[in-house]
């Protein structure tokens, strides 16, 4: 009989999971290196009106065309990466670190100073988030600090929920007990026991969430609401770029792609973590 | 002799409803002295050894009665005081090992963590403490140990590092809440010797729990018996075990096969 011999191709040895996790950490890096690269890669100053070309096709010069004010999109697409992620981290980071106190609190306290903040979670999670942030940001007034500010205020309820979860069903663990026992403070249990035992499902959680940050920020920006114009941000590209969706379709196509490509690495890795990590990960 | 620990009335009950878990027990423990509880599950042992060091949640659970440390009522004492206490003059050792370490830090990481919670000393320090600590309880090549994750060891070498651990910051107190009761007979052995050897060689006084007769006739010097949360007798092991005074002593000894008399000096 004929045994197939030798290594199996490399298709067959990377897993499906390993293949997604491996290609969105590359994209997802190689991405955030360019954003970071912005002035030394893009062809061109994004903010720069040449009204001589405007709305070009693709050529050597403008890579990915221009604009309807003759700016070079591929300029712009990159210098919105910036903005993009940079905020998207930045509300990100910060709601978790909301979430992560309080929620702990909550859950390591327990009693009626759970009560009392879980009740306040219940409140805000009853609203859809979106129009949460839309009332804020009516009632702060458009611009992208209210924006982030609006954004902070609404995330921080769904860590808050989750961290207050894993807490309680860490808190009844024996080694929790047993660090009591031989007398350790509440902040060292917190930061050797609780910590560091929270932080593979903070891992999914956060990569899912990056996403939905990215997405709220653009469509926020879409609105007309967070990054005004004339920043290059993705969700106000599209905006800018709606008025050309007949003759140019490509300016809104470009930042809605590129938006795509990015929630969608967040998810599938974000995915792909939780499946390695065996997390249950809990959905918005 | 004088006690070390001294326990007057303590009650316990639960707040929501005034269900008391454990009623007026006393009992002493003197230096170099084992005390054993007995008592079927559920009769308010483990309680009662919380209890001890206020470690039951206060929101949920009322204790009254005092709890005399040498000198210190434990009961006034604010938590702050108590985390020094716990620990350092009162060592726990817990009835599941393997659960009692966090997993993912080294068994070096954690003793070393506790050495420094009590003692303030280097980490080349609180390193040779905790290897000398190993050493004592026969665990080869106890650097390694350092190295290794909770889940590397067995449930009976756990055991033996959960006493270094306990008795490296040299208690007067140590407290054993069903110390074999997870192991198998040759770890069982091994667990009660080194509770002798510490007992013997730093005069420690030990609150032994367990429901395991026999444990309690090899190790203890006085026994009380512990029946829905009061003691209804205590006595000197041997008066105990060949004069049980109590109805329910009587019934314990003879469901674990042990004639009144039975027990030979």
């Amino acid at each position: 009989m004929n045994v197939p011999l030798g290594r199996p191709r490399l298709l067959d040895r990377l897993s499906n999971q390993r293949l997604i996790l491996i290609g969105c950490s590359v994209f997802l890096g190689l991405l955030f290196l360019a954003a970071l690269a912005a002035p030394w890669l893009a062809p061109h100053d994004p903010y720069l009106v040449n009204l001589a070309v405007k709305l070009q096709g693709p050529s050597w010069t403008y890579p990915l065309g221009t604009d309807q004010l003759g700016r070079c999109t591929l300029s712009r697409l990159l210098y919105g990466a910036r903005v993009s992620l940079g905020f998207a981290v930045l509300i990100f980071a910060s709601s978790l670190l909301i979430g992560l106190l309080i929620g702990t609190l909550a859950g390591y306290i327990g009693g009626w100073v759970d009560q009392l903040l879980m009740r306040f979670c219940d409140g805000v999670m009853a609203f859809p988030s979106l129009i949460l942030v839309l009332g804020l940001v009516g009632i702060f007034g458009p611009g992208l600090k209210q924006v982030i500010i609006a954004l902070m205020l609404v995330q921080w309820v769904y860590y808050a929920r989750m961290f207050r979860g894993l807490v309680m069903t860490l808190k009844e663990k024996n080694f929790i007990a047993a660090a009591r026992v031989n007398g350790s403070s509440h902040w060292k249990i917190f930061r050797m026991h609780l910590l560091p035992n929270i932080l593979p499902p903070l891992l999914v959680i956060g990569t899912l969430e990056m996403g939905w940050a990215i997405m709220d920020i653009s469509a926020m920006s879409f609105l007309g609401l967070g990054v005004q114009s004339p920043a290059a941000e993705w969700g106000a590209m599209i905006h800018e770029g709606k008025s050309y969706i007949r003759s140019n379709p490509e300016l809104m196509i470009y930042p809605g792609v590129m938006i795509m490509l990015v929630i969608a690495s967040f998810n599938l890795l974000g995915e792909s973590l939780s499946e390695r990590f065996g997390v249950n990960k809990q959905s918005k | 002799m004088k006690p070390v620990l001294s326990v007057e009335q303590l009650t316990i009950e639960t707040i929501a409803d005034g269900q008391p878990l454990v009623q007026n027990i006393s009992f002493q423990l003197a230096a170099g002295q084992i005390v054993g509880l007995v008592g079927e599950s559920g009769c308010g042992k483990t309680v009662t050894s919380l209890a001890l060091l206020r470690l039951l949640d206060e929101k949920v659970i009322r204790q009254s009665g005092r709890i005399w440390l040498d000198e210190t009522d434990l009961m006034t004492l604010s938590d702050r005081t108590l985390r020094r206490v716990r620990g350092g003059q009162i060592a726990f050792i817990m009835q599941n090992p393997m659960s009692a370490f966090t997993p993912v830090f080294t068994i070096g990481h954690q003793l070393m963590e506790t050495i420094r919670t009590h003692d303030r000393c280097s980490k080349r320090e609180a390193k040779d403490r905790a290897l000398e600590a190993l050493r004592e309880v026969n665990l080869e090549q106890p650097d390694r140990i350092l190295k290794a994750y909770p889940f590397e060891l067995s449930g009976g070498m756990l055991q033996r590092v959960m006493i270094a651990l306990a008795v490296c910051l040299r208690p007067h107190v140590l407290i054993a809440d069903e110390p074999t009761t997870a192991l198998d007979v040759y770890n069982q052995k091994l667990v009660l010797y080194y509770l002798e050897k510490v007992r013997a060689t730093y005069d420690t006084a030990i609150l032994l729990i367990s429901h395991d007769l026999s444990v309690i006739a090899e190790m203890a010097d006085h026994v009380l018996v512990m029946r829905d949360g009061e003691i209804v007798e205590q006595a000197n092991v041997f008066d105990l075990f060949d004069r049980p005074q109590h109805p329910y002593t009587r019934q314990l000894l003879a469901q674990h096969g042990v004639q009144a008399g039975g027990m030979k000096a």
